[in-house]
């Protein structure tokens, strides 16, 4: 038992030696494009909405005008941003210097995002909303709207990410 | 070493598309109604037009560098110290 303990232990430290070594460059650029395809769905479901004037339902960027579930689904929302701050997460180590300290603020302002998604998605599941609203309703919703505030959150996080990639590609510069 | 961690984009792909296969339309939840937007606060307009245009200029530069990642012999401009 102990053994299989070390062993998952040890296996995920090779993993993320690995991840964090060899691999990260890759992992890196892999992982950024996917927060960049995320990105750009809410730049234009904000544009959809702000600019178009499009119904706030009816705007689901575009991937999710042939899939709209992609727009309205609470789980895949909470899904992807568990996976954002697990990858900000894993990836962190293979950062140093001003790099990291970025990508630390980004993984600072996705843990509060996270915490506002998990809000969300236990409403979701159990029927009971906060604050006395008719749909789950995160707390900075109190203030700001639905697709302005992820809009915001999604800013917040992605930007730190740009300079840290800037400082990381400064020190494994090609 | 060049073909080490290749397998990270088709996982990641085989994981998205089985996260979209059982995340069904079934969890969608009925979004906002059919209300037409309020007039926008002035920080959200400044914020999408500046992020629209970041957003190619980032776009190319992050595609050049999962290309430098992934594939460095197929840029013009090799790595410095790339031998083929």
């Amino acid at each position: 038992m102990i053994n299989a303990r070390e062993n998952m232990g040890g296996g995920f430290a090779s993993w993320m030696a690995t991840l964090n070594g060899t691999a990260h460059r890759r992992a890196l650029s892999a992982f950024m494009l996917l927060v960049f395809a995320h990105w750009a769905e809410h730049i234009a479901q904000a544009y959809q909405v702000f600019v178009l004037g499009w119904a706030r339902s009816a705007a689901g960027g575009l991937l999710g005008l042939w899939l709209p579930f992609l727009a309205t689904s609470e789980v895949l929302h909470f899904a992807y941003n568990f996976t954002l701050f697990l990858g900000l997460a894993c990836l962190r180590p293979g950062f140093q210097g001003r790099a990291r300290a970025w990508w630390t603020v980004a993984l600072v302002v996705q843990g509060w995002h996270l915490f506002e998604h998990t809000l969300l998605q236990g409403q979701w599941l159990a029927g009971f909303y906060l604050f006395g609203a008719t749909q789950q309703t995160s707390i900075l919703q109190l203030w700001i709207p639905r697709v302005e505030l992820h809009f915001l959150y999604n800013t917040v996080v992605f930007i730190p990410m740009l300079p840290a990639l800037f400082f990381y590609r400064q020190v494994h510069h090609r | 070493m060049m073909n080490q961690g290749k397998w990270f984009i088709p996982a990641c792909l085989m994981l998205l598309l089985l996260s979209l296969l059982v995340i069904s339309p079934v969890h969608a939840h009925g979004g906002e109604g059919q209300e037409l937007p309020a007039p926008p606060a002035p920080w959200v307009i400044a914020l999408i037009y500046v992020q629209m245009l970041l957003l190619p200029v980032v776009g190319l530069w992050l595609a050049r560098e999962a290309l430098a990642a992934w594939w460095p012999q197929r840029l013009v401009h090799k790595p410095e110290g790339y031998e083929r």
